[in-house]
């Protein structure tokens, strides 16, 4: 069973992003800020990450540039939830090094596919 | 902004906001009590009550009021974020909208599920409705525009803006506004610091209040006159309007406008847009005479470094050349060069035009002269090829006049030829002048396949020969008098005994006298030579040369 | 410098007096391109009141003198005064120039078919 760190600041999202998860099979950790992000990804070494971008203490950009700078944590792919669609957040996204992105609200079966894409990339 | 103040534009959005969202969220609203209450709704009872805490959530921002400014100032920012905080109870709506769809799908919870539908639908409609009240932040800008009356400012007429006002709710409106129109802005509180500000920092323009605590408007402008670096950059006074007088008086003090309080947008932006405009113009004019100095600069150095530094030196033969440049250069050029053991080249010209494609063409007439003699060509051989070098490909119609003389320096004997260059003149050593007679033939570089004939004239040992270009004889006196060809003959025949260099400081000096103070119009050169003759035939009289 | 341009039917006539300095060459230039720019049969340049030519100026007549070569016609010169006649002598450039002592004649040698 595969193991998705969710991080996301706004409690009504992370709540909602892990019940749906929950519900199609992945094990779900959350954390609520960057800084948090970075420290469970690196002790619980999850399969997969999804990347809210506006975080606070460590903002998404960051805390995957951290992760994949860090050679402990370099393969665990990241997907950023990015809150607009604009060309410059998508860009900007896949310049920390996320493997792919998602603008919210969320379109599920594409999250999850993405999601499936990423963890059989292994 | 003062407590209490709210800017009109935000409250503007707040009501459009309010407009154009508030009917969608209020179908929200009603599709999150329906679902409430619905039949089996209590199997997924947590998940509605989120629903219904995100609904509420959602109401209380659209029916909320004006959003703040923040620590950025910007209107667009403000709406930015209003625009991201007003999606996030949607996302989590959808969101858990779908959760509840999912579940109520597999638990066959019917009732809930057509009052889902609706929910959704809901969501869908505020989100497209709040594209169409807070635009993207790239269209943000010429939405509000639209609905004030004033098109974008244009990207040129932009600039660096200081404002010192005490008032922090003036200091706001006018950092705001001008943030908008795409100036960079910098907003202090005092005299003193505007002061401080300008002098380390460049700005296109300066508003400054009055009246202001410490150090007065009127005091800052005098000092930022007082600064000689500054002394174009524009001033503004803020005032209200009952201080005529202290307007007129920063007026003549050298600020450059004044703009009355309350602040009229309008006029606000015709009149720094004309200060900036006037700024930008003067800038310009600066920038052009900075590069047609630089541009002289250029020309003069070329034409200074392609010149001999001396006289080859020669028992037979002594020489001086000088050349002195009128302010725009004229294009004057001399050269003397060993040919061989006894012969020596004198050249003198003249090009057309000015300036660095003059300087340019003289380089490459000298270049070519010294490569084509040194081959050992006659003088009449050298400027027909040169002629046909530069006449071929020549749009700009460039040409040079030219002389170009071979001296025997055994025999005396100097072979020439002229390409429409003013005759040189000889000056016999007992005083005596004779014009060297033209070839008639034409300026080099013109015309294609053009003739040049040769001829030779025979010194005698003590004789000169002295070329010039025509800034001697056309060199203009008072009362439009010109110097002239016989004058010319004149002095030099009272020179006759005098070395080289001083027969051509002699002409130039004269020259200048006649001038008497007026401005040279064209280059000053001559070239003068002396034959010495064989070692035993040197005169007493004569000055022996070190070059 | 005085500028002034008429027509003698299908041949342009300009006037210029006054000092032709390098000041003024570019200008002069221009105008003159924007006579030959409507393409006359015939071109004559009244100088009786010209005082003085820069070398700029020599070349502005000297690119007439080629538009016209390539345009079937050439640049006469009327009227000289000796100081201006001087340098077109000493320059060579009398032979480009085809030269009358007076407007009158010049008009005259262009009309006649005799060249």
């Amino acid at each position: 069973m595969s193991r998705i760190l969710l991080v996301e600041d706004n409690e009504m999202n992370r709540d909602m992003l892990s019940r749906r998860l929950l519900r199609k099979g992945y094990e779900v950790a959350v954390a609520t800020d960057g800084g948090e992000g970075v420290a469970m990804a690196t002790s619980e070494r999850p399969d997969l990450i999804l990347m809210d971008m506006s975080l606070p203490v460590l903002n998404g950009w960051d805390a995957t540039r951290r992760l994949k700078a860090d050679a402990a944590t370099r393969h665990i792919p990241v997907i950023a939830l990015t809150a607009h669609a604009m060309a410059a957040d998508r860009e900007q996204a896949l310049g920390a090094g996320c493997d792919d992105y998602e603008t919210k609200p969320i379109e599920l079966p594409r999250l999850l596919e993405k999601i499936e894409t990423l963890l059989r990339r292994d | 902004m003062a407590a209490g103040a709210i800017d009109p534009r935000l409250a503007a959005i707040a009501e459009r906001v309010r407009h154009v969202v508030g009917p969608a969220t209020a179908s929200i609203s009603a599709a999150a009590a329906a679902l409430a209450a619905a039949p089996n709704s209590q199997d997924v009872a947590d998940e509605i009550a989120r629903i219904g805490i995100a609904a509420g959530q959602l109401v209380e921002m659209v029916e909320g009021g004006a959003p703040a400014l923040g620590d950025d100032g910007g209107i667009e920012a403000a709406c930015s974020r209003l625009r991201h905080d007003l999606r996030t109870p949607l996302v989590a709506l959808k969101g858990y909208g779908e959760l509840v769809l999912e579940i109520a799908a597999d638990e066959h919870l019917d009732g809930v599920t057509r009052e889902l539908g609706r929910l959704l639908e809901g969501v869908a409609e505020v989100m497209v409705a709040i594209e169409r009240a807070l635009p993207a932040p790239s269209r943000a800008m010429a939405a509000e525009d639209h609905g004030e009356g004033l098109p974008p400012l244009h990207p040129s007429l932009r600039g660096r803006i200081l404002i010192a006002d005490d008032s922090q709710a003036n200091r706001d409106i006018l950092v705001q506004y001008l943030g908008r129109e795409g100036h960079e802005v910098a907003a202090v509180a005092d005299g003193l610091s505007a002061l401080d500000l300008v002098m380390e920092q460049p700005f296109d323009l300066v508003l400054l209040d009055m009246i202001m605590p410490g150090m007065n408007g009127d005091e800052v402008l005098k000092a930022i006159k007082a600064e000689p670096r500054l002394r174009l950059l524009p001033v503004i006074m803020i005032s209200a309007l009952d201080a005529v007088d202290r307007i007129v008086h920063c007026i003549e003090a050298g600020a450059e406008d004044y703009l009355p309080k309350p602040f009229n947008r309008v006029l606000l932006r015709a009149r720094i847009g004309a200060c900036l405009e006037k700024k930008r113009l003067r800038e310009i004019e600066l920038a052009y005479l900075r590069a047609v100095e630089s541009e002289l600069t250029i020309a003069h150095e070329v034409q200074q470094s392609i010149l001999p530094k001396g006289f080859p030196p020669h028992r037979a033969l002594a020489g001086h050349g000088l050349m002195v440049p009128a302010r725009d250069i004229g294009g004057d050029f001399y050269d003397f060069f060993v040919l061989d053991d006894d012969h020596i080249g004198i050249a003198l010209g003249d090009v057309s035009g000015k300036g660095i494609p003059a300087a340019v063409y003289m380089a490459m007439v000298r270049t070519q002269l010294r490569a084509t003699a040194s081959f050992g060509l006659a003088p009449a051989e050298c400027l027909a090829r040169l002629n046909q070098h530069l006449a071929a490909d020549n749009p700009s119609a460039m040409f040079v006049s030219l002389f170009f003389g071979i001296v025997d320096c055994v025999s005396g004997v100097v072979t020439y030829a002229n390409g429409g260059h003013n005759p040189p003149i000889l000056v016999r050593a007992d005083g005596t002048t004779e014009w060297v007679p033209g070839t008639g033939d034409l300026l080099v570089g013109v015309l294609p396949d053009s003739d040049y004939h040769e001829a030779g004239l025979a010194l005698a040992p003590g004789d000169a020969l002295l070329v010039y270009s025509d800034g001697v004889v056309e060199a203009v006196g008072p009362a439009d008098a010109v110097f002239g060809e016989a004058r010319l003959a004149s002095v030099l025949s009272g020179m006759a005994d005098r070395s080289p260099a001083a027969l051509a400081d002699g002409v130039l000096a004269v020259v200048r006298n006649f001038e008497a103070g007026q401005p040279a119009s064209d280059d000053l050169t001559c070239v003068a030579i002396r034959f010495l003759g064989a070692p035993t035939t040197a005169t007493a009289n004569s000055h022996q040369e070190a070059p | 410098m005085k500028f002034s341009t008429s027509r003698e039917g299908d041949i342009a006539v300009i006037t210029v007096a006054g000092r032709l300095s390098s000041a003024v060459a570019e200008s002069f230039q221009t105008r003159l391109m924007a006579v030959l720019d409507e393409n006359p049969k015939g071109v004559v340049v009244e100088v009786s009141e010209l005082e003085f030519i820069a070398s700029n100026g020599l070349r502005a007549l000297i690119l007439a003198a080629k538009r016209g070569h390539a345009g079937g016609y050439r640049v006469h010169l009327c009227g000289m005064r000796w100081q201006i006649r001087e340098i077109f002598s000493v320059s060579g450039l009398l032979r480009i120039f085809p030269h009358h002592a007076s407007l009158a004649e010049g008009l005259e040698a262009i009309k006649s078919p005799i060249r």
